[in-house]
C-alpha cells in the first residue's frame, strides 16, 4: 500500500506531508506574534489547552512570509515533544499517493529543493512531499 | 512537616516493599554482592531521612546497620547467617517503627539493645530476633491494621496520570470559557446562569486541588533543615546557624522528593567539612557562628537552589591528592587541570576527603551520589570555593510542569508575563521621586538612594512602541535579579498578577533568549514568559549564577575595584560637589515655598514633615522648583538644597583630606576633575542640634576630654540641653573650663565655669566639676535666665 499524504498548497504550489505525521488540520483564527522569533515563525497560536508553535511554510521555503495568517490552514505536527502548526495556503484531502516517491527534479528553487524528499504522483496531479522536520528547522532558502 | 513525614513514611515503605525479595535473597547467599548494595542503600537512605526527623531509636538502628554493612562491603567482615538474621531483624524492627510512627505512636519507649548488639562480632546475646520482630511482620507486609489508620495517608501517584488529569483540566477550563462566552451571547435565563457559575466554582476547586497535588513550597522542605543542622552541628561540636530565602517557591513534589536527599548530604558535609569549630573559626577572624544558607529562586522554568556556607572552603590540594592516591587521576590529568575543575573532582565516585570517617559524613556515599541523583532529573549541580571563605554550591532543577506566579505586563500591544518573584517594585515614572537620567545608550533611572539601569521592554524585544511611549507615562517593573542587581524594566502597562501554567517553547525559540516559556491566558491565547535572567545578561547583566556567587565578596570586590559610590550634583553656588551615595535616601522635587529659611534655622516640608535644610547657604535659591537630595544616617534625615542633580558616580582614587572646613569631607578626583565631598555626619551634626531636637536648649561643652563627653553630656541632657558640636553655631549655654580661657571665644548666651578645683561659693561664679548638684543648680539658673 502506498503512503497516505495530506495534500495541500504552499505558495501556489501542490505539496504533500506525509499524513502519518499530521494529527490534525486546524484554521487558524488567532494568534500571538512573538517579537524576536526567526523570521519564519509568526508566533504561537493554541489548540485546546496545547501551545502551537506556528510555521510559515512560504518563509521556509524562501518565499515572501505569509501575510494574512488569520483564516489560513495549518497541519498540526509534533516534533520532539513540541507541537507546530505548519501555515498552509490551501488544506485537501488525504490521498494516497499514486507512485513511489521520485528524486525531486531540478528547477523548483533552493528552498523546494531542500524541504522535499520526491516527488510523487497523485490524484491532483504530481506533489512535492516536504519533510517536516526539515520545515520546522527553518530557513531554507534566501527569501526570493 | 506532616508532608514530609507521610513522605518519610510512603517513601521507607515503598523501598521496605521493594527490597523485601533483595533480603530473602541475600540470606539465601549472603556473598551476593550485588543485593548487599540495595540492603546498604536502603539503610543509609533511611538514616539520612532520620536526620530530618527526631527519631533516635531509628537512627541508631539504621547507624548501626549501615556500620555493619560496610564492614562487609569493605570486606573486613564476611556476612554469616548470623550476621545476616541481625540485620534482618533490624529492617523488620524500622518496618514496625515506620507503622508506628504513621499511627503517631510514641515511639521513645522500647529498647534496641539486644537488636544492635546481635550486629557486633562476638554478640553478647544470641541472635533471636525480638519477638515483636516476628509478630509483626505482616504488618511490615504493608497490611492495614485495625486502629492505626488514623493518620492521614498518603498514596503515590504515576506522574503522567497527574499530567494527563492536569491537561484535562487546563482543556476543561477552555471548554468552560468557551461555554461562558456563548451564554453570554445567546441567552440570558438566570437558572442556567447559576448552574453554570456553579459548574465554574466546582472547576476552579478542582484546577486548584489539581495544581496543589503536584506543586508544593518549598518552605516544607526548609522547615526542616533548621533541626537538621542543629542536630548535626551539636553532634560535631560546631556552631550553625541557618538561613533561608526563597521559601515560597513552588516546586514540583516529585522534584522536592528527589532534592531531599541529596540536601541532606550537601549539608552534612557543609557541617562537617566545610564549617570550623568555633574556635578555629575565631583564631580566623570569623564569626563563631557558622552560616549556612540556602536560597532558592525560579527562573523561567528552572529553580535555582544556592547552598552556601562561610566555612573553610576545599582544600584543593588535597582533593587533588587524594584523586592522585585512589587512582581517580594520574598526577599528569591534575597538573592540566584548573582550579575549578579540581573542585569538582568532589562529585567524582570514591573520592572522600574525610580524615576519619565520622558518624555523619565521609563514607564515600557521597557527593558523587548527590550529582548522580540531581543529574537524573535533568538538573546540574556545580561548585565554587573560595579557601578560607567558603563553598556554594549550585543546583539547578529543571521544572517541566510548574505553576507560577506572575506578573503581566504589556508592551507593543501584546501581553508577557514576568516571574513574580523577580518583581520587587511596580511603579510609574511619573510618580514623583522617579527621575530619568540618559547615560549614553543606557537609561538610568534615580529614585530612592538608588541608581537602576532601565532597559524598555520595546526595546528587547524590538516591537513597535505603544501607545504609551510617551517616557513619563511608562510603567517601571523593577526587578531584582538572584544577584541582587537591580533593575527597571520599562513597560506599556502593567496588567494584573496571575497563576500561570508554565509550557515548555519550542527550540527555535528558546534560541532567541528572550522567552523562558509559554502560558495560555484564560481565553486560549498563548502570552509569553519572558526570561529575565537571559535579557538581563544579554544587556550586560551579570548572568545569575556567578555572581551569585558569594553576594558578600562580589560587593566588596566592586567596592575595591571601583571606590564609593558617589552622586555627583551641583550646589547652589554652581559648583560641582559630592554626596557619598549611601547616605543620599531619595531625591526630591519641591515648591521654593516648602522651604523656610529664618536666620540660621532653615527647614524645609516634604510630604508633610519638616526636615533641617542644608546647602542653602553657599547660594541664592532657585525661583520655583528645588531639587532636593534626602540624606539620611539611618536615624534622622536631612534635605540638602541643591541646583542640579548631575550622575552617579564611583571616588576611586583618595578622597584628601580637607583641613580648615569642617563641612567637607575631603577633595576626590571624579572624571578627572577635583569635587568636593560634603560630609554628611558633620551636617547632621549641625542641624539635628537646632531642628530636629528644636525646643530643646543647646549648649556647647568644652573641648572634647573625657569628662565632659562621660559625665557633663548624660547631666546636661538630663537637664534638658541638647549638645550642640559645631563651635560656630550660637548656642543657649556653653561650658567651660576655667582653666583653659582659650574656649572663652565661643558665642553663647550664658556661659558656665567649671573649675577642676574646689571652689568656694563666690569664686567668680564657677563650679566644682564633680559638684553634681551645683552644676545642676548652675544650669536651672540657666534657663530661667533665658526664659526672662
Amino acid at each position: 500500500m502506498n503512503q497516505l499524504l495530506l495534500l495541500c498548497m504552499i505558495a501556489g504550489r501542490k505539496a504533500a506531508i506525509a499524513a502519518s505525521e499530521v494529527r490534525s488540520v486546524i484554521e487558524i483564527e488567532a494568534f500571538t506574534p512573538v517579537p524576536g522569533a526567526p523570521r519564519h515563525i509568526p508566533g504561537l497560536t493554541a489548540l485546546r489547552s496545547q501551545a502551537l508553535t506556528l510555521i510559515d511554510c512560504r518563509s521556509v521555503l524562501g518565499f515572501e512570509p505569509s501575510e494574512e495568517i488569520i483564516g489560513l490552514r495549518a497541519a498540526v505536527v509534533e516534533l520532539n515533544g513540541h507541537s507546530y502548526a505548519l501555515l498552509l495556503d490551501e488544506a485537501h484531502d488525504v490521498a494516497e499517493a499514486m507512485s513511489a516517491p521520485e528524486p525531486v527534479p531540478g528547477g523548483f528553487g533552493e528552498g523546494w529543493q531542500n524541504a522535499a524528499t520526491g516527488m510523487v504522483e497523485t490524484v491532483e496531479g504530481p506533489a512535492l512531499v516536504l519533510d517536516v522536520e526539515r520545515l520546522i528547522g527553518g530557513q531554507l532558502a534566501q527569501a526570493a | 512537616m506532616d508532608d514530609l513525614l507521610a513522605d518519610f513514611i510512603a517513601e521507607t515503605r515503598d523501598m521496605l516493599e521493594a527490597s523485601a525479595s533483595e533480603i530473602v535473597a541475600w540470606e539465601a547467599d549472603p556473598s551476593d554482592r550485588a543485593r548487599l548494595d540495595t540492603i546498604f542503600r536502603f539503610v543509609h537512605t533511611v538514616k539520612g531521612n532520620c536526620g530530618f526527623f527526631d527519631f533516635p531509636r531509628l537512627e541508631r538502628l539504621s547507624h548501626a546497620a549501615e556500620d555493619t554493612l560496610a564492614d562487609c562491603r569493605a570486606g573486613r567482615r564476611e556476612p554469616d547467617s548470623a550476621l545476616v538474621s541481625a540485620v534482618l531483624a533490624i529492617i523488620d524492627r524500622i518496618g514496625e517503627m515506620v507503622e508506628a510512627i504513621e499511627a503517631g505512636e510514641d515511639l521513645a519507649a522500647g529498647n534496641d539493645d539486644g537488636l544492635v548488639s546481635a550486629l557486633s562480632q562476638d554478640p553478647v546475646i544470641g541472635i533471636e530476633p525480638a519477638p515483636a520482630a516476628t509478630s509483626k511482620d505482616t504488618a511490615a507486609s504493608g497490611g492495614d491494621k485495625p486502629g492505626r489508620a488514623a493518620a492521614q495517608r498518603s498514596i503515590r501517584l504515576p506522574v503522567g496520570l497527574l499530567d494527563e488529569v492536569m491537561k484535562g483540566v487546563s482543556d476543561m477550563v477552555l471548554a468552560r470559557n468557551d461555554l461562558s462566552r456563548r451564554l453570554r451571547e445567546q441567552s440570558d435565563d438566570p437558572a442556567l446562569q447559576s448552574s453554570f457559575e456553579r459548574l465554574s466554582a466546582i472547576l476552579a476547586d478542582v484546577r486548584n486541588s489539581i495544581s496543589r497535588m503536584r506543586m508544593q513550597r518549598l518552605e516544607h522542605l526548609f522547615a526542616s533543615l533548621p533541626r537538621l543542622v542543629r542536630d548535626l552541628s551539636t553532634e560535631l561540636g560546631k556552631l550553625v546557624m541557618v538561613d533561608c530565602e526563597g521559601g515560597d517557591v513552588e516546586l514540583d513534589r516529585e522534584m522536592v522528593e528527589i532534592i531531599r536527599d541529596p540536601l541532606t548530604h550537601i549539608i552534612r558535609n557543609a557541617i562537617d567539612h566545610g564549617i570550623e569549630d568555633p574556635a578555629a573559626r575565631l583564631k580566623s577572624g570569623k564569626r563563631e557562628i557558622g552560616l549556612l544558607r540556602f536560597a532558592a529562586r525560579q527562573s523561567g522554568n528552572q529553580i535555582t537552589l544556592v547552598i552556601s556556607d562561610d566555612g573553610r572552603g576545599i582544600d584543593i590540594d588535597r582533593i587533588a591528592a587524594k584523586a592522585l592516591a585512589s587512582g581517580l587521576r594520574s598526577s599528569d590529568e591534575l597538573g592540566l587541570m584548573g582550579e575549578r575543575e579540581k573542585q569538582s573532582l568532589i562529585f567524582e565516585p570514591g573520592l572522600s576527603t574525610a580524615e576519619e570517617i565520622s558518624k555523619v559524613s565521609g563514607r564515600g556515599v557521597g557527593m558523587d551520589v548527590v550529582r548522580a541523583n540531581i543529574e537524573k532529573v535533568g538538573g546540574t549541580i556545580d561548585i565554587s570555593s573560595t579557601p578560607g571563605e567558603g563553598t556554594v554550591l549550585y543546583l539547578q532543577l529543571p521544572l517541566t510542569l510548574s505553576i507560577i506566579s506572575a506578573l503581566t505586563v504589556e508592551s507593543g500591544g501584546l501581553r508577557y508575563a514576568i516571574p513574580r518573584s523577580y518583581v520587587e517594585e511596580v511603579m510609574f515614572a511619573s510618580s514623583a521621586g522617579v527621575d530619568y537620567a540618559d547615560a549614553g545608550a543606557r537609561k538610568l533611572l534615580t529614585f530612592r538612594n538608588s541608581r537602576v539601569p532601565c532597559i524598555e521592554l520595546n526595546d528587547v524585544l524590538g516591537s513597535a512602541p505603544g501607545e504609551n511611549a510617551d517616557q513619563s507615562d511608562r510603567t517601571l517593573v523593577l526587578i531584582r535579579l538572584a544577584s541582587d542587581e537591580i533593575l527597571a524594566l520599562a513597560v506599556d502597562r502593567v496588567h494584573d498578577h496571575e497563576d500561570v501554567v508554565v509550557k515548555p517553547l519550542a527550540p527555535a525559540l528558546m534560541q532567541t533568549r528572550l522567552y523562558a516559556g509559554t502560558t495560555l491566558l484564560d481565553d486560549g491565547r498563548p502570552m509569553m514568559l519572558l526570561d529575565i535572567p537571559s535579557i538581563a545578561a544579554t544587556h550586560g547583566f551579570s548572568s545569575e549564577i556567578r555572581s551569585r556567587a558569594a553576594p558578600d565578596e562580589s560587593a566588596a570586590s566592586r567596592g575595591q575595584a571601583t571606590g564609593v559610590p558617589v552622586i555627583l550634583f551641583a550646589g547652589l553656588d554652581g559648583r560641582r560637589r559630592a554626596a557619598r551615595l549611601a547616605l543620599v535616601r531619595r531625591i526630591d522635587t519641591v515648591a521654593r515655598e516648602a522651604i523656610d529659611i529664618e536666620g540660621a534655622r532653615a527647614q524645609v516640608v516634604i510630604n508633610g514633615r519638616i526636615f533641617p535644610l542644608a546647602g542653602h547657604l553657599c547660594g541664592p535659591l532657585p525661583e520655583k522648583r528645588c531639587r532636593l537630595l534626602r540624606l539620611s544616617d539611618g536615624q534622622d534625615e536631612l534635605a540638602y538644597v541643591v541646583r542640579e542633580v548631575i550622575d552617579a558616580s564611583w571616588v576611586t582614587g583618595e578622597i584628601a583630606p580637607s583641613d580648615g572646613d569642617p563641612s567637607i569631607e575631603g577633595v576626590a578626583l571624579i572624571d578627572g576633575k577635583p569635587v568636593t565631598l560634603i560630609d554628611a555626619r558633620q551636617l547632621f551634626a549641625e542641624r539635628l542640634g537646632s531642628t530636629q531636637t528644636a525646643g530643646l536648649l543647646t549648649c556647647h561643652l568644652p573641648d572634647d576630654d573625657e569628662w565632659s563627653r562621660n559625665i557633663l553630656q548624660p547631666l546636661l541632657i538630663e537637664a534638658g540641653y541638647a549638645i550642640e558640636h559645631d563651635r560656630c553655631t550660637q548656642a543657649d549655654l556653653a561650658i567651660l573650663l576655667s582653666e583653659n580661657p582659650a574656649s572663652a571665644s565661643q558665642s553663647a548666651r550664658t556661659t558656665i565655669r567649671v573649675s577642676s578645683e574646689p571652689v568656694g561659693p563666690d569664686h567668680d561664679g564657677s563650679v566644682y566639676l564633680y559638684d553634681r548638684e551645683a552644676l545642676l543648680n548652675a544650669l536651672a539658673r540657666a534657663r530661667t535666665e533665658r526664659a526672662a
